[in-house]
Parts: C-alpha cells; sequence; structure tokens
C-alpha cells in the first residue's frame, strides 16, 4: 500500500466518502493533492482511471480498494451514530 | 466560547443566565435542547446551500458586537452582564451543536450535509502549524478542535461543549489526522493490541552522564547533570532479531485470537535501525506501530527520544518527547544506577526539546488516538491541557518506568485523565525497566509493564508480563455512554469509551 502524507490522505478519503457531493466537486479536490500517486489514486475513485491499466501499479490498485473498504465499513460503523446524533435533541439530562 | 473562559463567567451558566429574554418563561432543558438541535441542523443547512449563517445565529453575533468596546470585566460583569451572557452562551452551544460529528472518522452527517462535514475535515488538514476548524481565526491565537469527550465531573468552560474543543495558546502544534485506508477493525467493533514491553533487559551502564554540547548552558549549576541513556543494540545480539520475534509473536497473537490490529512497545524501546526493520513486518499485516524510538547523538547533536506511529496508508508520524525525565536520588537508587549518576546530583535527561506537538489521529467512530511519552503524562502543560479539551478516547503512554502498579505516579494520572476529560488511558513501560526497579523501602513488583484505567472503572487495572512470556495482547471494545454538557444538553450516547475486554500473555 502508497503511504500518502496526511493530506493526500485525508483528500482521497473525502473523496471515497463523500459521494453525495457533485462529480465536478470532488473532482477539484483532487488538485488539493502533492503527489503523482494520489492524483492517480483519486482519478479511479472518481471512476476517470481504468484501475486495470497495465501501467497501474499493484500498490496503487491496493490503496484505492483500502480508501473503498474504509469508506463503506466506516459509513456502517456511523450509522448508529448518525442516527443517535439526528436523535439527541429528544434527550435531556435536566428535563 | 473565549469570551466566556477569560472572564471567567460561564460559572453563571444556568445559575443566572437564562437563555431566554426577560419576561420569558424560564429555563427549560427539554426546550432548550430542541431550540439548540434545530437551530444547529439551520446552521448546517443554510451554510450548505447560502453560505451563509441562520438570523437568529446573526442576531445573537450584532448583540455581542454591540458590546465590543466594553472591557471584558464591564462586558460580563455590568448591569447588563447577564443578558449579554446568556448571548454568548447561546452561541457558543448553537455552534457546538451545528458541529456535531466534525472529526470522526467516518461520519458524513444526515442526507444532505456531506458539503458542511467535508469542510470540516479539509480545514482540519494540518499545515506546518498544525490544525484548527477556524478559518478566519488564525491559529497562533487560537484553535477549535473536534472534541470526543465533555467532562462528567466539576464545571469548567469544557463542560459547555460536546463537540468542539477550544485550546487558547500557540504553545504546542495539535495536528488531527485522518486515517482513510486502515479499515482492519471497523467490521469486528473491537481493537487487538500486542504490547511488546522490550527490552528483556537494562542495565545500569546504559545510564551514563552526557557530554555537554556547545549548545548546552555553559553556566549550569554543579548540582546538575545531563543523562543519557543508550539502547542495547550492538551488545545485545537478541536484538537483531527483533523483527523476527515480533513476527513470530503476531503469528502466536493471530493464532490466540484471530486478529492483531496495533504493535505498542516502550519508551526508548527500539533503535531507529530496529524499527526500520520492524515497521515493514507491522505494516504487511495491516497493523498499526506506536513505538517510542530512540537514536543517539553525536558531538553536534542531541539524542532524541521520540515516538514514531506507522498507520496503514499513511506516512510515519513522528512526535518527539515534550518534557525531560529529571533523575533525582530516590529514582538513581530505584534503579541502582548510582555507580553511574552521583546520586547527590539531579540529572537531566539531555534532549532538545523542539517545537511541541502533538497528533490526534482519527481512526475509527469511536476511537481518536493520542499518544505520550513518559514525563508528558505526567506535567499538565502544555499538552494536558489540550488533550482535556479534545478528550481522545484512548491516550496511550510509552514509559520508561518501574512497575505500573495502583499505587505509582502513572496510575494517579491515568486516572486523572479517566475522570477528566473522560480518555481511557493505558500505559506500557518494558520489562528490562521494570524488573530494574527495586524500591529499598518494599517488595518489587516486576512483572507489571502496564496498566490499564478507564472512566467507567473505579480502579486501575494491573497488567502482568507472566515469566516466560514476551507479550500481552489486550481485547478493547467499545461501550457508548451518554454524556451531557453543563447546560443540559445530551449526546444521545454517541461518546466512545474503549474498555478493556481481554488480556491474554503470548510468548514466541
Amino acid at each position: 500500500m502508497i503511504r500518502l502524507n496526511p493530506k493526500d490522505a485525508s483528500v482521497l478519503a473525502r473523496i471515497a466518502q463523500y459521494l453525495e457531493l457533485p462529480p465536478g466537486q470532488r473532482r477539484q479536490m483532487l488538485d488539493e493533492t502533492t503527489t503523482p500517486e494520489a492524483r492517480e489514486i483519486g482519478a479511479i475513485l472518481l471512476g476517470e482511471l481504468d484501475p486495470e491499466r497495465p501501467d497501474i501499479s499493484a500498490d496503487v490498485k491496493e490503496t484505492v480498494e483500502a480508501l473503498r473498504s474504509w469508506s463503506n465499513k466506516s459509513r456502517q460503523a456511523t450509522a448508529a451514530r448518525s442516527a443517535a446524533f439526528g436523535s439527541s435533541s429528544r434527550q435531556s439530562r435536566r428535563a | 466560547m473565549s469570551l466566556l473562559q477569560k472572564s471567567g463567567s460561564y460559572v453563571h451558566a444556568l445559575s443566572q443566565w437564562l437563555p431566554t429574554e426577560p419576561g420569558q418563561p424560564g429555563f427549560d432543558s427539554r426546550k432548550w435542547t430542541a431550540h439548540t438541535a434545530k437551530v444547529g441542523a439551520r446552521w448546517r443547512s443554510t451554510w450548505i446551500h447560502r453560505r451563509s449563517v441562520p438570523f437568529k445565529v446573526k442576531e445573537l453575533w450584532r448583540r455581542i458586537v454591540a458590546a465590543w468596546d466594553k472591557p471584558i470585566p464591564e462586558f460580563l460583569r455590568g448591569s447588563d452582564g447577564r443578558i449579554l451572557g446568556a448571548v454568548m452562551l447561546e452561541l457558543a452551544v448553537l455552534a457546538d451543536t451545528a458541529s456535531g460529528g466534525v472529526g470522526v472518522a467516518g461520519f458524513t452527517g444526515l442526507s444532505g450535509e456531506q458539503e458542511f462535514y467535508n469542510q470540516a475535515d479539509k480545514l482540519l488538514q494540518a499545515d506546518s502549524n498544525g490544525s484548527s476548524l477556524c478559518s478566519e481565526i488564525d491559529k497562533s491565537r487560537l484553535r477549535v478542535l473536534p472534541k470526543m469527550h465533555t467532562p462528567q465531573n466539576g464545571l469548567t468552560i469544557r463542560s459547555l461543549s460536546m463537540h468542539l474543543a477550544l485550546c487558547l495558546g500557540d504553545e504546542i502544534t495539535p495536528s488531527w489526522v485522518l486515517s482513510g485506508a486502515w479499515a482492519g477493525p471497523l467490521s469486528t467493533s473491537s481493537l487487538n493490541l500486542l504490547l511488546v514491553p522490550w527490552p528483556q533487559q537494562i542495565r545500569p551502564c546504559q545510564f551514563a552522564k552526557s557530554e555537554s554540547l556547545r549548545t548546552d548552558a555553559p553556566s549550569f549549576p554543579e548540582q546538575y547533570g545531563f543523562f543519557t541513556y543508550r539502547s542495547a543494540t550492538s551488545t545485545f545480539s537478541l536484538e537483531e532479531s527483533l523483527a523476527n520475534r515480533i513476527e513470530k509473536l503476531l503469528d502466536a497473537s493471530e493464532t490466540l485470537i484471530g486478529r492483531v490490529d496495533a504493535v505498542v512497545l516502550p519508551e526508548l524501546s527500539l533503535t531507529q535501525a530496529v524499527h526500520e526493520q520492524l515497521s515493514p513486518v507491522v505494516q504487511k499485516r495491516k497493523a498499526l506501530l506506536i513505538a517510542g524510538v530512540t537514536r543517539e547523538g553525536g558531538p553536534e547533536s542531541y539524542p532524541v527520544n521520540e515516538v514514531l506511529c506507522d498507520v496503514p496508508g499513511l506516512v510515519q508520524l513522528q512526535q518527539r518527547k515534550h518534557h525531560r525525565w529529571c533523575l533525582d536520588r530516590s529514582q538513581i537508587e530505584q534503579y541502582g544506577i548510582g555507580s553511574q549518576l552521583d546520586p547527590e546530583r539531579t540529572w537531566w535527561e539531555h534532549l532538545d526539546l523542539q517545537q511541541r506537538s502533538i497528533t490526534f489521529l482519527s481512526l475509527m467512530p469511536w476511537l481518536v488516538l493520542s499518544v505520550l511519552i513518559c514525563e508528558d503524562l505526567a506535567r499538565p502543560d502544555p499538552v494536558g491541557d489540550l488533550i482535556r479539551s479534545v478528550g481522545p478516547n484512548l491516550v496511550i503512554a510509552l514509559l520508561m518506568d518501574g512497575p505500573q502498579i495502583k499505587e505509582r505516579w502513572s496510575a494517579r494520572y491515568a486516572t486523572t485523565l479517566a475522570d477528566d476529560p473522560g480518555s481511557s488511558v493505558l500505559t506500557l513501560t518494558s520489562i528490562g525497566m521494570s524488573l530494574l526497579s527495586r524500591p529499598f523501602g518494599g517488595p518489587s513488583r516486576s512483572r507489571t509493564v502496564a496498566l490499564w484505567k478507564d472512566a467507567k472503572r473505579s480502579t486501575p487495572v494491573e497488567i502482568d508480563l507472566p515469566d516466560g512470556y514476551d507479550g500481552i495482547v489486550l481485547s478493547l471494545t467499545p461501550r457508548w455512554f451518554e454524556e451531557f454538557t453543563a447546560d443540559g444538553r445530551s449526546d444521545g450516547r454517541t461518546a466512545g469509551h474503549p474498555v478493556l475486554s481481554g488480556i491474554h500473555p503470548v510468548r514466541i
């Protein structure tokens, strides 16, 4: 797996998880990345680059899969938390 | 929030301030909670659609600005101070409610809110001066970070917010790091840590008086000296194969419990060269490596005492120790190193203290992790304030210390952090240092190498390395408890507390 700098890791995590955002906006995030590898990974996440191309390295593919897996699993893991945030207004200690 | 803190007037929240206008009905916690949640959600929505804020927020801000030219005492303690205080409290609480979930790994908000949380994540990307959620306030003035725990004891400014941590001062650089590629434990809701209390042996001769560098103060008082601890790579052939040994330990641990998510080694346990061998072994297993690493100094350079964090998919994260260890007579006797360091003098660890930093690793919805090195756990300044403000779910303290028994200092400070802000705390020392510790006044309990304390457990748990074993696997499980702010808002059981759910000694 490619070891990304924290900025690239954050940008790519955002591209992977904020799927509701308009494609153009997610595409713009790629401009914030700082390395060619991060741009390649981002382009695959956005569907602009075919990961099966022979020039795509195994490390890049593995990183893309890791980001997708993290995004999917964390979405499931936060579902309960999201529901709780939404419902917290119903609760009160001093009611 | 800053004004509330500076004036100290937040203590009047609820008792004298009613977040309503005079003449309106008195404070009703249920209505207040519903009101803040409603306006908070509207704030997110208004920002997303119009890059603006709700009218209510504008109105509160206008009233604060109208009183801007008053000195702080008059601002809040004057005749209209009560009303202004209520205005500020309401604005701070609305900002807090609007920011629910920021900085939490994988949290993207309710449907239609992703743009807001994307912006928060973008703001948190650390630059050379760390992270902050503020876009218009320079980090040297103050910063706002996400918050994981609200203290449930006492009343401080931290009692008033649930999601936002106000951090004053620029003494230390905090970085909020989001890992987007470490998904291993996400599907299991547990975390298995392999503790390797290395090295197995430490000799008194590894402590030595340091040669002064040109940059050391030339007129240092005679009763003080500098010492250096030298890692024994060259003298112990065992350490040359440490990476192999830990690989075998990982195999044994996985056979026992199925999966290891992180490997943790104590302060100064590895040289940089050994760490470079070990890091790929752990990375290959998609596990975290958190290790105390030393680099020897030279004629022109100080030794380095740091923690290196290897997170799958991220470059290596580095954090230097913030405080020098000070060895006095009692410690020199305790560790039996009087032949190396004169007990009549006080010895300071020979380190160059650089710009202090701390990393908050946001790994899972229930796990924001911070690591401290030995003294940094004990000293409240400056990192203690930051830790208490943010309330990371888990604090790991890497120590070079004696046995981790309940009566010693590390248990006291772990308990303090477990009480306020509510973090779970793990301390880990080496078996070598623990064996070296032989207090004159009582029996040695030298195999207690780690200690666990969480907010929901009344006493710390001592963790022993049984004779003949090489490591310990700890299983942590998240439990969700309800926390409240001082103004009566509930977090809806979203405060994640890692609790201890298994202790397994392992051997090669």
